[in-house]
């Protein structure tokens, strides 16, 4: 609510306290801009400016060490969508988004509610399922080299045991896709899960009863009865957050594959690095980075905009 | 005919004993209030019905059968909570024809959309939403059909609460202090709204409430339990007028019944260290305490009954009538009377008072807390 508008009645006040009432308002106005001043001028410094100084980049050809800049208008824009190796990263991250979100969703759901089924153990279960979220990822890659290694890797071993051909899964085109998304499931699921977790313990027991109660007889009625609906927003939240992170996938690209072979595993976020601190093409670089932003924006926007309105009550 | 029988179930948690053995016999669209303080019970002994918890020992039968190996879907059996547990995310509508949608459809029927291509499924949603607006007119709530929970009173609540419980006709009706959430206003006229829908409806009802307000002026009979004990089951009239015992006596009834040490016996009545003569009446009996209601220690001259001069410690205006604590000779004993208001201008001029216990409302105890029914042994002398 717009400051002033919690006192409709002074509206109806004569001149005298009508003039007195907006002097009040003007006051307290100043006052409301004092308190958010120092948090206003931090974002502008440190997210609005940097971003602005990127777009603008994005409109120019240069690269780093370079003397002269020359302003190119949308040239890398139309450079990134005419290259079909470009085009491919994109393609790659919106892939791996909706990949691991509903992976990461639908796995770290049935884990919360079985976890919180179990008679005993909960805490332990809990603690591993989010051991990946308190180890950092480049550590915990050197177990998923261990684990896919083409010759050595305990899943092609375990796969030759029961007769089956092993891949080498990280270099394989067909391969590394899938196998990065599965990477990415496998980080996000402790983290949904403890957010699944608390949305489930703030369900009052009384609905399952009554659920119960009014024949909803097997777990699995009284999920879709009560659990799923009550747990709508919270879904939302784990949606979003996971889209987000999802949609800024690097490092496991950056440790494992380095975008290959030939750009196969390629994403947004590692061609910026490459383009910018590899090739120093800084212009090319912003271009990727608002194509990145611009994205990241509209995702956000779809999601909220379409879900709030279902899924609260 | 008898439609809900409790056999002696117990039920422990863990070493604290919850229910220490309680049967109870309920006959056909009878309304009985299961009364007792908070923690004595009650809400584990309906939930227990419900088959929500499973007893310890003993057994439950609704309608002649033995339910104890039926889950609560199939007890035939509605619970109102006391927190109400309308789904937040259904509307009115919605919510009370969840029970019938649960029994009526399968779970693939049941699917968004499949009555626009089943025939079946289309005809059972028509009569569910008949069903639904019938039960919903009755409980005056046909304009709330389209809210959602949150958008109602404490009071709506309540109804839609009790027309989801009531829509599919269960043969017995749960109510868990269904009025403690509403404000003492309300809970008055939903107190003679729900007596009105139990009269209309005639459903079976056990209705828990530790306010005994509510239990003297809904129930057809009261179970009185105190700690895990059903102490008595009888009308109002006779848990107030006949006690089992002395902590039911204390338990019924407000402000609470003056109960006083004494001796009694054929040689006649001692009360507060005077023998008392003219106790005709008693003649015959033995007891170890007298009870005596407020309303029955009284300051006329004339009558039967012992008398006893006391202080006057406090007093209290009610408006049609009045309170009097008064404090009896040296003993410290405190008795309360409730007098009407011409005897407490009196009593507002002076410091004592001589006060009468009505001989013929007098309630004998036992060295057990029993109530000795002196009366028979009256008849007998
Ligand atoms: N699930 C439970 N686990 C342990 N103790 C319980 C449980 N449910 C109830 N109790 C205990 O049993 C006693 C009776 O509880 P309850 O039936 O809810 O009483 P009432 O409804 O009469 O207030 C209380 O002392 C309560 O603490
Ligand atoms: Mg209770």
């Amino acid at each position: 609510m717009p400051l002033g508008e919690e006192y409709p009645e002074t509206r109806e006040g004569n001149d005298v306290r009508l003039t007195g009432m907006l002097s009040f308002e003007k006051r307290r106005e100043r006052v409301a801009w004092l308190f958010a001043g120092p948090a206003t001028l931090l974002l502008i410094a440190t997210l609005i400016l940097p971003s602005l100084t990127i777009f603008i980049f994005a409109l120019t050809d240069w690269q780093f060490g370079q003397s002269a800049v020359r302003f190119v208008g949308l040239a890398n824009f139309v450079e990134y969508f005419s290259d079909p190796q470009s085009r491919q990263t994109l393609i790659n991250t919106l892939v791996y988004v909706a990949v691991t979100v509903t992976g990461s969703v639908v796995l770290s759901l049935s884990v919360a509610v079985l976890i919180e089924s179990l008679p005993f153990g909960r805490t332990f279960f809990r603690a591993v399922y989010f051991l990946p979220v308190v180890s950092t990822f480049v550590a915990m890659a050197t177990v998923w080299e261990l684990i896919l290694h083409p010759t050595m890797g305990l899943l092609n071993i375990s796969l030759r045991f029961v007769g089956l051909a092993g891949y080498d899964w990280l270099h394989d085109r067909s391969t590394v896709m899938p196998t990065l998304c599965l990477i990415g499931i496998w980080e996000m699921l402790g983290f949904n899960m403890v957010l699944f977790l608390a949305g489930l313990k703030a369900i009052p027991r009384d609905y399952y009863e009554a659920a119960e109660i009014d024949g909803a007889s097997s777990a699995w009625s009284r999920f879709w009865t009560v659990t799923w609906p009550l747990l709508g927003p919270t879904t939302l939240f784990v949606v979003v957050i996971s889209a987000i992170r999802a949609f800024r996938v690097f490092e496991s690209v950056a440790v494992l594959t380095r975008g290959d072979p030939g750009g196969a595993s390629d994403v947004l976020l590692y061609s910026i690095y490459k383009e910018g601190f590899g090739f120093l093409r800084i212009g090319y670089a912003s271009a990727i980075t608002v194509i990145f932003l611009l994205t990241l924006l509209v995702l956000t926007l779809v999601q909220v905009r379409f879900a709030d309105k279902k899924v609260h009550y | 005919m008898q439609s809900l029988r409790v056999d002696n179930v117990r039920k422990n948690f863990g070493t604290t004993k919850v229910l220490r053995g309680i049967s109870l016999d309920i006959s056909k669209t009878e309304f009985v209030a299961l009364l007792g303080p908070s923690g004595c019970g009650k809400t584990t002994l309906l939930r227990i019905i419900a088959g929500l918890e499973r007893q310890d020992a003993g057994s439950v039968d609704i309608a002649g059968r033995c339910v104890d190996d039926l889950g609560p879907a199939e007890r035939d059996i509605a619970l109102v909570f006391q927190s109400y547990a309308l789904y937040p995310h259904l509307t009115v509508a919605q919510n009370i024809a969840v029970p019938l949608v649960m029994r009526r459809l399968s779970a693939v029927q049941r699917l968004p959309g499949l009555s626009r291509l089943s025939g079946y499924a289309r005809t059972q949603r028509r009569d569910i939403a008949r069903d639904v607006a019938q039960i919903a007119e009755s409980m005056e709530i046909g304009h709330l059909l389209d809210r959602k929970p949150g958008q109602l009173s404490g009071g709506q609540k309540q109804r839609v609460a009790v027309a989801r419980a009531l829509v599919r006709k269960p043969s017995i009706l749960l109510m868990d202090e269904p009025l403690s959430n509403l404000d003492a206003k309300l809970r008055v006229q939903m107190r003679q709204e729900i007596v009105g829908m139990h009269r209309r409806h005639g459903a079976t009802t056990v209705y828990v409430t530790h306010d005994q307000t509510e239990a003297m002026t809904m129930a057809d009979r009261i179970a009185v339990i105190l700690n895990g004990e059903l102490q008595q089951i009888g009308t109002p009239a006779e848990i107030y007028k006949q006690p089992a015992s002395i902590d039911v006596a204390e338990f019924v009834g407000s402000p609470k019944i003056n109960i006083l040490p004494c001796t009694l016996n054929t040689h006649g009545l001692t009360l507060l260290g005077t023998a008392h003569a003219g106790t005709a009446g008693l003649a015959g009996a033995s007891a170890a305490f007298i009870g005596i209601r407020p309303e029955h220690v009284t300051v006329d001259v004339e009558g039967e009954g012992p008398t006893v001069r006391c202080k006057i410690a406090s007093l209290e205006y009610l408006g049609s009538e009045a309170l009097i604590q008064a404090r009896v000779g040296d003993s410290g004993e405190e008795i309360c009377l409730r007098t009407d208001i011409d005897v407490f201008e009196r009593a507002k001029q002076s410091d004592t008072l001589k006060v009468r216990f009505s001989a013929r409302n007098m309630l004998l105890f036992g060295q057990d807390r029993r109530r000795i029914d002196w009366s028979a042994a009256q008849g007998t002398a």
